[in-house]
């Protein structure tokens, strides 16, 4: 594995002489200055957005590498479906050719807007869910909705999912965004350019992030941070200056997530390596000084680990997060008592070379609605870090005692924590994505830094359609029939935000380059003509 | 908008690819043959899908979905 810190073509500090000294301190955590602007350079979001510019520009003609899909949810067993619509969810898969994966590709992937209507959510009296009031509330819009909520009819699922016992309740929307553009009971949503006929102008809509939600009163909290609103004018502005509509209903946003492991903070592993070919360590290793314990993922048939890339194409496998304490998430299923994943060792700590430190988004400027007082960080001065909590000192000149080390996952309209690849799928996708603030600090001149990544990028770009061209990729390397391999079956959970069990090849079905259908799992295949 | 659209039908559309982009479009060197739209969807798309009252919607079927499984459940 190359050093950390190079991947992304920042300069290192220049090497001391090894006899002469000094000698700077290289752990991360807690390390010298030189290092942490190293860290810091690394970890900026405007690095991935201007990369994925670059990417986007140079990757025009592989656009052949997208494969658009509808997924038809399965209902759980004891449920039928009625009506004559599949529950169907409408996205695109798009492949990366990536130099530095040597047998394929880097899929990214994105759950379209409307897939998910609240006009199709009622209370317990079968009220349909549309905004009923709206107020403002610092940096958030408190947004009631209609129906009758109490402690026994909290909001329904997906909202809001009361577990048993002392697990954590599910709240799978959190975090998605949401946009005010269905007027009335199965209407078409409107766009930017819709028109209001009685008024002669345009509808607009406002574009926010569910931050959280009050379930027992049917309130969601959005988020003002971020929002993004279609004016008048069909301009796009944010943030937004407006609220969204009483009486209307909300669909989704644009979901992204990727498999590549920047996204997933998985290392490589080469088989070429293993293979003899290639000199590097055979299992990824991660510096003790960035070791975190983490969650890690097991992909099983029926109980058996099976961790192969390559299986039947039809076999369905399952998805265990194996989580250890104190950092669970709220979706892990239970496990048998005799597998691998009650086994302390393998539960509270993380394995080397697996999980490291990423996806955080270092929130600023923002309130936690839940709980006012909590110390937040401001973005006034230097970026502050929110992942962790102190108490105060117990006395005058001692330093403030660290309680807890968390995951914020905080997700921001356009500040979520993307990838190149989604930001360069949103490029091409015409949303230019406004310019996260955490400007590098270069340590060479950012014009020489972003020519050079113009090159690098073109001689990438034409390497790895080499690569793919010699190693080719195999019906089974491709959507669908590659989402249950161990690195795209955590990410398929992400962007369809389902229980990984109900990601099933059969749901998949595949629109052609012609945009004809096409079901893999009953034997359809593309138009090859 | 001419028609209205039907179920599933792309409403709002971020790429309208140019003919220029569908003639240079190739794989390895093989120049491959386009005709229609060449994908349904494409990322950044605002899909309608009206589904009526009491129909088992995709937000209700990922609602179930999560309520199953906190339950122990599982797909058919």
């Amino acid at each position: 594995m190359a050093p950390r810190g190079n991947s992304f073509g920042f300069k290192e500090p220049r090497k001391s002489n090894s006899k002469l000294g000094p000698f700077p301190i290289v752990g991360e955590f807690g390390g010298s200055i030189p290092d942490s602007l190293y860290s810091s350079n690394k970890e900026a979001s405007w690095n991935r957005w201007r990369r994925g510019y670059e990417l986007a520009t140079s990757n025009l003609s592989y656009a052949a590498f997208e494969y658009p899909f509808s997924y038809n949810i399965p209902l759980p067993s004891g449920t039928t479906q009625s009506g004559e619509n599949p529950p169907v969810m409408a996205g695109i898969i798009r492949g990366f050719p990536t130099k530095n994966k040597e047998l394929g590709m880097h899929w990214c992937g994105s759950v379209l807007a409307g897939s998910l209507r609240f006009d199709n959510l009622v209370d317990q009296n079968d009220v349909d869910l549309s905004i009923a009031s709206v107020t403002e509330s610092g940096h958030f819009w408190r947004v009631q909705l209609a129906g009758t909520w109490d402690a026994n009819n909290p909001l329904p699922p997906p909202l809001f999912i009361e577990t048993p016992g002392d697990q954590p309740n599910l709240t799978p929307l959190n975090g998605d965004v949401l946009e005010d553009r269905v007027l009335t009971q199965a209407d078409i949503p409107i766009t930017k350019e819709t028109i209001d006929p009685n008024t002669g102008i345009r509808y607009g809509y406002t574009a926010a992030v569910l931050d959280s939600i009050e379930p027992y009163n049917g309130v969601l909290i959005l988020r003002k941070q971020g929002s993004v609103e279609a004016t008048f004018d069909s301009v796009l502005i944010t943030p937004a200056q407006r609220a969204p509509q009483v009486g209307r209903f909300f669909i989704n946003g644009s979901k992204y997530a990727c498999s590549c492991q920047d996204f997933t903070r998985r290392q490589y592993f080469y088989v070429s390596t293993f293979l003899g070919r290639r000199k590097s360590p055979t299992f990824p290793l991660t510096k003790c000084a960035t070791l975190k314990p983490g969650r890690y993922e097991v992909t099983t048939t029926a109980g058996e680990i099976d961790e192969r890339i390559m299986q039947k194409a039809l076999q369905d496998r399952a998805l265990t997060i194996v989580a250890p304490s104190g950092y669970e998430l709220p979706y892990n299923q239970s496990v048998n008592s005799k597998d691998v994943n009650n086994i302390p060792s393998n539960t509270n700590r993380d394995f080397p070379g697996v999980f490291s430190d990423f996806g955080n988004v270092y929130t600023r400027g923002t309130d936690i609605p839940s709980d006012p007082n909590a110390p937040v960080p401001r973005s006034e001065g230097m970026v502050k870090y929110g992942d962790y909590d102190t108490i105060p000192p117990a006395a005058a000149g001692q330093p403030n005692q660290l309680i807890q080390v968390q995951d914020t996952w905080s997700h921001l309209l356009d500040e979520y924590r993307y990838c190149k690849h989604i930001y360069a799928m949103k490029y091409t996708d015409d949303l230019f994505p406004p310019e996260p603030s955490d400007f590098p600090a270069f340590t060479t001149e950012q014009v020489a830094w972003e020519q050079r990544l113009v090159d690098e990028t073109e001689r990438d770009q034409r390497k790895a359609f080499d690569n793919i061209t010699t190693y080719g990729l195999s019906y089974m390397d491709v959507p669908p029939l590659n989402v249950q391999s161990p690195i795209m079956i955590s990410m398929m959970q992400k962007m369809l935000n389902i229980p990984a069990s109900f990601i099933k090849i059969e749901g998949f079905t595949m629109y052609d380059k012609n945009g004809n259908a096409y079901v893999p799992a009953s034997g359809g295949r593309p138009s090859n003509v | 908008m001419s028609s209205t659209p039907g179920f599933g039908d792309i409403i709002q559309t971020r790429v309208d690819l140019s003919e220029d982009q569908l003639t240079k479009r190739e794989f390895g060197r093989s120049p491959v043959k386009l005709s229609g739209n060449p994908s349904r969807y494409h990322a950044g798309d605002t899909v309608n899908l009206p589904f009526g009252s009491g129909e088992t919607s995709t937000i209700s079927a990922m609602g179930d979905a999560w309520a199953a499984t906190v339950t122990g459940g599982s797909p058919e």
